[in-house]
């Protein structure tokens, strides 16, 4: 991976275990050096733990069949690639009881369920859906709030931030 | 050159039972991985055309995702029948 200009963590005292949402994967297919990218290369230089699920692959795979991945030149192929390194360091999680419905976008579901199978606390997403899920301004995720405490979702930014406050300094 | 490689026992199982399965013993299935492996364009060689489209483009990562989300968000409350309510 070229070099960190988002400042992930370079020393990680323990690996996170945590989950992707697709579009941190897009933006790391398209941009390595933004906070999203800098994110997924975390996960492929082994440096947390991830976790995929078979409709993780689904949504990175329906990437270039949407017009998003169509206008910025993704196939089959390079996405293909990509997934099977991803493999090469991630955790698949083939099946996992479905323990959480979310309320307002039943889709965005298997994020959460996936990681309370994979025992993970972290999710990475841009989706205001998952990132509400911790929003104390929104009732309708109160219950989510109530039920996992222990499960904090970050936009890719605030991930890097996060990690950096952790990273012990050198003096 | 030549390589002296440790694996666990965990690795050594799996690689001889995809070895055995090609009728390879170990060292032999072993070479033609890394030879396949050292034949193949890197990830970064692969991608590399999309990323310098998205430079050319001008595009930030925020766009992409709002793009992202947008057509994702639509599609999902098409077949719904109905907008998210949030």
């Amino acid at each position: 991976m070229p070099s960190e200009p988002h400042g992930a963590a370079g020393l990680l005292m323990n690996k996170d275990r945590l989950v992707f949402d697709c579009n941190v994967y897009l933006q790391f297919l398209l941009n390595p050096r933004g906070p999203a990218g800098v994110c997924v290369g975390l996960a492929l230089e082994d440096r947390v733990e991830l976790f995929v699920s078979p409709e993780v692959l689904r949504e990175i795979h329906e990437l270039p069949l949407r017009a998003v991945g169509i206008e910025r030149g993704l196939t089959p192929l390079t996405v293909g690639q990509f997934t099977e390194e991803l493999l090469n360091h991630a955790c698949f999680i083939e099946q996992f009881p479905v323990l959480y419905t979310h309320p307002i976008d039943p889709d965005d579901s298997f994020y959460v369920n996936l990681t309370l199978a994979a025992n993970a606390a972290l999710i990475v997403s841009n989706d205001k859906h998952l990132l509400n899920l911790t929003n104390p301004a929104k009732s309708w995720s109160q219950s989510f709030r109530d039920q996992y405490p222990g499960i904090t979702i970050f936009r890719p930014v605030a991930y890097l931030q996060y990690c950096r406050q952790r990273t012990p300094t050198r003096d | 050159m030549t390589l002296n490689l440790k694996l666990d026992p965990a690795e050594e199982h799996a690689l001889a039972k995809k070895a055995q399965a090609v009728g390879m013993d170990v060292a032999a299935y072993a070479l033609r991985v890394l030879r396949c492996d050292a034949k193949r364009p890197s990830l970064d060689e692969i991608l590399a055309p999309v990323r310098a489209k998205f430079v050319r483009d001008g595009l930030s990562d925020e766009q992409v995702a709002e793009q992202y989300e947008t057509e994702k968000h639509a599609e999902r409350a098409a077949r719904r029948g109905r907008p998210f309510n949030e």
